[in-house]
């Protein structure tokens, strides 16, 4: 124990005197330690601040884990005795409140009990099903609904899950800078390591070295990075009216993350430097370990053009400008994708969601009275009936035009005009389908489909992306399934199970024309809507919908929303009834107005710009650690250019070219790495990790990609441009050996 | 068993579409407490054979055995290990760390190899003392003389102790005086400390005091003069 913590504060007291005494050699690192850690506390405060907030919220607004609604009076008795006598120590229930409709004494007296667990709510519940949901339903119908009380464990789960990536990619961004200016100080700093390693210093020597100068920075910044990050979340925190909760975990965590960072980045610095010869190591001193093809740009000094003679001079450094450029321009545009991230998540926020679920049960299902009937309650503004049919599972395909076809489509040629596709969902369009559609981004006449039989509605995209260039007036064909002339012999998919249908089935072909065409829809197949009766003849089926969505109002508050849904169920159990007087509706509350509200309050928006802007500082203090060090280095040269005869005019403008040249360079880079990453990311949102819910779009934030740009290019210029004011204030007018 | 043996050792550097043979099939033998002085012209191989043979830099081809263990097959750790532990660098340029005070450049040998122990200090004071550089330790290099700066630079190679010294050119930078003043130095302590000494240098006068002086020439090593007298040398060479 003595020994450990002999090397602990030998090697802790060494790396303090290196840092304090070399101070501005890591003022750097100083910058780059204290954003990361100012990152991970964010991220760490965040986390504890909306798990709080969340559970506040949650046990504010519900007491109960589950409501019975509409229960009789036997019903009430009954659960009133399970709360007072049947529930066994481990398993009690609390009735929080009830709720009546009427007086007891009235034979058609109800009430909403709403019930808490008081220990586990899921294993409460499980018990309650077993034991006493029977005999509570041959007293009654029983219609039961959790509240987010009873998945607030779950919930916060949630939190953990999504947090715990947010670190993770943190980490994984934070280490990659660290190491990466790492590695450019280190390849110039080569010299030093040389000495060490050609004296007998290991990897793990060389290790030590470094990961305990970085400790001690990042134990120096440690305490204000969490401070800064502290009032950071409480101004977000406050503007959502939240409290923000801060401890001595936070710092634990950002400490412990930071160590992780600071250990894998110098790992890989340092396992780059261990492989290099000493002899390669001790020529780092004067740049040369970055020269490349001397022989072309031999021809330097001959160019009277100053921008021929930069650019060779270019040439011969490639190799250290393509690091420095590349590496600067990637946090840049990780800035510029950050801020697209961003969008994503607004626009996410912006799609309206149902809020309940009607499902209907037996023989019964919606039709379009139903549709009135729910839009007379206040406060829902929108129903969305869904009964759709997969061309595939009917053997089936559509015939569509080539020219209509993206190369990306999975389409099997089926003659030189067309190709066939059966991803395909049929929907047959009434007027209440109809007027769905008129909200989203359409082209042509919708109302088409219910005046011809021939016309259809179609989408151009299947998986969340558009494959398709249809226009109304264009004609799709149909295939009608005849016959098998023979069976795949082994299981087949996809366009290869296609291929064999088109060649081993009988079909029979109906043309249609496009009325109109429904953009970038989101879903999985794509969307074909026709008359109920050509529904009919393609499928095979009469359009039947069994589940329903109801949208409502969505300046509704929480409280109303409740009302709202303990009203609906309540009026649907005199609505719904079968001959026999069993209901058959279920209504299910999805919670998404009180889930968007949680969400809202997190702020994750505002905290995923500004941790953008702090990528896009990484990018600044890349540009001017590398190139300040660079041109240090370099110094030599452009003294000697003053020795023989250059004027500081001549060497200003080679400053200059250098600084314009960088700032082009890095501006069209940035532009090309912004739209990849940012394509990137669209197409893993919408391709990947699709939920059909919401259909992302593709844009550069512009304003943002400027204010990149700028900063981008005045980095570049300014880092360069600021070596030849250091070098016009150095008083060394003879190179150094 | 010798100290130091080269088997056919071969560095060559790619330069566009023609090759160069730094060091072409060189073979040495040096035995334990040996002084070995190789001179040659300026690019004739004479640093980058010293630098293949003090585990610096790796040959493209051969076998290089250091009191029998080949270096050539370690891995960058244990050579770097093996190389604190028995073998000293004198470097042509000094190579101090201009951050560190004399002392701090001295002892990073022992820091990197773990090596401080009782008879550090002792040691210490002895080859300071033994170098004049006991009252400057606690100067920064760019305070030290050029001969005070190579001083340290010899004091740091031999703090560890090594069984082989390996010198280029320890005097190059030097005045004449400066320069008789080192090599008596480095003479006296290979006595004192029982240590093997190869030495790059141009100087034929110091290369005189040496056992045995081998001569490079395009890459090519041949023995120049040993304890009989001088070599006559292959054409070639």
């Amino acid at each position: 124990m003595d020994k450990f913590r002999d090397y602990i504060h030998n090697n802790f007291k060494l790396a303090r005197k290196s840092v304090t005494f070399h101070f501005k050699k890591f003022a750097h690192f100083f910058i780059v330690i204290f954003i990361i850690q100012f990152l991970l506390s964010t991220i760490t405060v965040s986390l504890h601040t909306n798990k709080l907030n969340a559970e506040n919220r949650i046990k504010e607004q519900y007491d109960s884990h589950c409501v019975f609604y509409y229960m009789n009076t036997n019903q009430k008795y009954y659960l009133k005795k399970c709360a007072t006598y049947y529930f066994e120590s481990d398993h009690f229930i609390d009735i929080k409140s009830i709720k009546e409709y009427g007086s007891e004494e009235q034979y058609d007296y109800k009430c909403d009990v709403s019930i808490l667990f008081a220990e586990d709510p899921a294993e409460g519940l499980e018990y309650f099903n077993q034991k006493y949901l029977p005999k509570l339903e041959a007293l009654g119908p029983v219609y039961m609904s959790t509240t987010p009380l009873y998945d607030l464990e779950n919930t916060l789960f949630k939190y953990d899950v999504h947090y715990g990536l947010y670190f993770l990619i943190a980490v994984v961004f934070s280490t990659l800078l660290l190491g990466i200016l790492y590695i450019i100080r280190s390849t110039g700093s080569g010299f030093e390591y040389g000495i060490y390693t050609a004296f007998g210093a290991d990897r793990k020597k060389l290790f030590n070295t470094s990961f305990w100068e970085l400790a001690v920075i990042s134990l120096m910044t440690l305490l204000p990075a969490i401070i800064c990050s502290g009032i950071f979340n409480y101004v977000l925190a406050a503007k959502s009216g939240n409290v923000i909760s801060i401890g001595l975990w936070d710092v634990f965590l950002t400490g412990f993350f930071t160590l992780i960072v600071i250990t894998a980045s110098v790992y890989i610095a340092i396992s780059k430097i261990a492989r290099k010869t000493p002899v390669s190591l001790l020529s780092a001193r004067d740049n040369s370990n970055w020269v490349h093809s001397p022989r072309v740009s031999g021809k330097i000094f001959s160019q009277k053009n100053t921008l021929k003679m930069r650019l060779l001079s270019f040439r011969r450094y490639c190799k250290y400008y393509a690091t420095v450029t590349l590496s600067s321009v990637l946090f840049a545009s990780l800035f510029l994708c950050g801020a697209y991230c961003t969008q994503l998540f607004y626009e996410k926020q912006e799609t309206v969601f149902p809020q309940f679920r009607v499902t209907y049960t037996g023989n019964n299902s919606y039709s379009e009275e139903d549709a009135e009937y729910f839009l007379s309650f206040d406060g829902i503004v929108g129903t969305y009936k869904q009964e759709s049919t997969t061309a595939m599972e009917l053997n089936e395909h559509i015939l569509v035009p080539n020219s209509r076809t993206n190369l990306t489509a999975d389409t099997v040629e089926y003659d030189k005009y067309s190709s066939a596709f059966d991803m395909v969902n049929y929907f047959a369009a009434d007027s209440e389908v109809v007027r769905n559609l008129q909200k989203s981004k359409h082209t042509g006449d919708l109302s088409s489909v219910l005046n011809s039989p021939d016309t259809v509605i179609i989408s151009d995209s299947y998986s969340n992306s558009t494959h398709f260039d249809f226009n109304p007036g264009d004609t799709v064909s149909i295939a009608f399934f005849l016959k098998a002339l023979s069976e795949p012999d082994t299981p087949m998919h996809g366009t290869d199970l296609l291929e064999f249908r088109l060649e081993n089935y009988l079909f029979y072909y109906q043309e249609v024309t496009i009325g109109a065409v429904i953009h970038d829809e989101s879903a999985e197949f794509l969307s074909l809507y026709m008359s109920p009766d050509l529904y009919k003849k393609t499928t095979g089926k009469t359009p039947e919908y069994k589940t329903v969505d109801l949208y409502v109002d969505n300046k509704l508050s929480s409280k109303e929303i409740k009302q709202l849904y303990s009203d609906i169920i309540r009026i649907n159990q005199l609505q719904f009834r079968n001959a026999d007087n069993s209901v058959y509706v279920f209504t299910e509350n999805l919670n998404t107005s009180f889930n968007n509200t949680m969400t809202k309050t997190t702020e994750l928006g505002n905290k995923l710009l500004a941790i953008s802007f702090f990528v896009l500082a990484f990018s600044v203090i890349i540009w001017f650690f590398a190139q300040i060090s660079f041109y240090k280095r370099r110094s030599n040269e452009y003294i000697l250019l003053s020795a023989v005869g250059y004027c500081p005019r001549d060497i200003r403008k080679m400053f200059f070219t250098d600084a314009l040249i960088l700032s082009i360079m890095s501006l069209i880079l940035y532009t090309v790495f912004s739209y990849i990453l940012i394509y990137a990311v669209y197409y893993i949102m919408n391709s990947w990790l699709f939920d059909y819910t919401v259909r992302y779009t593709f844009s550069i934030p512009v304003i943002l990609y400027f204010a990149g740009a700028f900063i981008t290019v005045l980095s570049a210029f300014l880092s360069t441009f600021i070596n030849y004011t250091i070098f016009k204030k150095s008083k060394n007018t003879v190179p150094n050996d | 068993m010798y100290i130091l043996q080269t088997e056919d050792v071969i560095k060559q550097y790619k330069q566009y579409d023609s090759t160069i043979n730094a060091v072409d099939r060189v073979s040495l033998k040096v035995e334990f407490d040996e002084f070995i002085a190789i001179i040659g012209a300026s690019g004739s191989g004479k640093s980058t054979l010293l630098n293949i043979c003090a585990g610096l830099d790796v040959p493209d081809a051969g076998k290089i055995y250091i009191r029998g263990n080949d270096i050539t097959k370690m891995n960058p750790n244990e050579l770097a290990k093996f190389r604190g532990r028995f073998m000293g660098v004198v470097f042509q340029k000094h190579n101090l760390l201009p951050q560190f005070t004399a002392l701090e450049n001295i002892v990073i040998p022992a820091i990197m190899c773990d090596q401080q122990d009782y008879r550090y200090e002792e040691h210490l004071k002895k080859i300071t003392k033994a170098l004049k550089i006991d009252d400057r330790l606690h100067h920064l290099p760019s305070e030290l003389s050029g001969g005070q700066q190579q001083r340290v630079a010899i004091a740091r190679a031999l703090i560890n102790r090594p069984q082989i010294l390996f010198a280029d050119e320890p005097t190059g930078n030097l005045d004449k005086q400066n320069a008789n003043e080192v090599l008596e130095l480095l003479l006296n302590l290979k006595q004192q400390i029982g240590q093997t000494l190869i030495i790059v240098t141009h100087d034929m006068n110091i290369a005189e005091m040496a056992d045995k002086i081998y001569k490079m020439d395009n890459g090519k090593l041949q023995l120049y003069k040993d304890r009989d007298g001088y070599k006559r040398l292959s054409p070639e060479a």
